[in-house]
């Protein structure tokens, strides 16, 4: 198993209670099936995965170490 | 240039910066954007300020490839953008964006375009802070 960084950011920060974990995960939507189950406010949450700084779309394999964000709407200025 | 500012932007940087354009005298046009923390009220409650955060080596690299297209495509002089994170106090400036380029022409259109690729697509978020200490996430901010 690979051993993943997550990381929170915005309003996502307050539905995990937290800025940061690690989790076990073989891929991008392992990680979601895990994240959604242990924090089920995520669910029907508009967020983008970001994979080592990368913003991604659909899955992707994870390797140990990685660091994958979770990333709500950006609303900056 | 782009720089992540702690707490307010100072409004010297104002004139710091207007005045490093007589060093290029190539220069015919300068334009400058300030975003400003509203006071809006909401409910009962009125907000005391707002409370920037950012994905620091994202946030870093996609303004460094914002400042990098910008410059290539609009032919611009030069770009500065500053931005605020932790609290900026409602008054205060939490955004600035500054272009000089040759001429006048079109460096409206293109202050607007950048300004709104910077609230849009750069891993910013805040949050209202009320004066009662409670807060609220802006997750849309399209007005």
């Amino acid at each position: 198993m690979n051993h993943v960084n997550v990381l929170f950011f915005g309003p996502l920060i307050d539905i995990a209670g937290k800025e940061k974990m690690s989790l076990e995960a073989k891929s991008v939507n392992d990680a979601k099936v895990q994240l959604e189950r242990n924090f089920p406010e995520l669910i029907g949450r508009t967020y983008r995965f970001a994979l080592n700084q990368e913003i991604i779309y659909g899955d992707f394999p994870l390797k140990n170490g990685d660091e994958l964000a979770l990333l709500p709407p950006f609303a900056g200025g | 240039m782009y720089r992540l500012v702690q707490g307010a932007i100072s409004t010297n940087l104002i004139e710091e910066i207007t005045s490093q354009q007589k060093m290029n005298q190539g220069i015919g046009a300068q334009a400058m954007f300030l975003g400003q923390v509203r006071a809006d009220k909401n409910s009962d409650k009125k907000v005391k300020g707002i409370e920037y955060s950012a994905y620091p080596l994202m946030t870093e690299k996609l303004l460094e490839e914002l400042l990098k297209d910008s410059l290539e495509r609009f032919s611009l002089m030069d770009i500065q953008i500053f931005h605020s994170l932790g609290f900026v106090a409602s008054g205060d400036l939490s955004l600035l964006v500054h272009l000089s380029s040759k001429h006048r022409k079109g460096i409206f259109a293109v202050l607007e375009e950048i300004v709104e690729k910077v609230k849009f697509d750069i891993p910013l978020w805040k949050k209202e802070i009320f004066d009662d200490n409670s807060y609220r996430w802006i997750e849309d901010s399209k007005t």
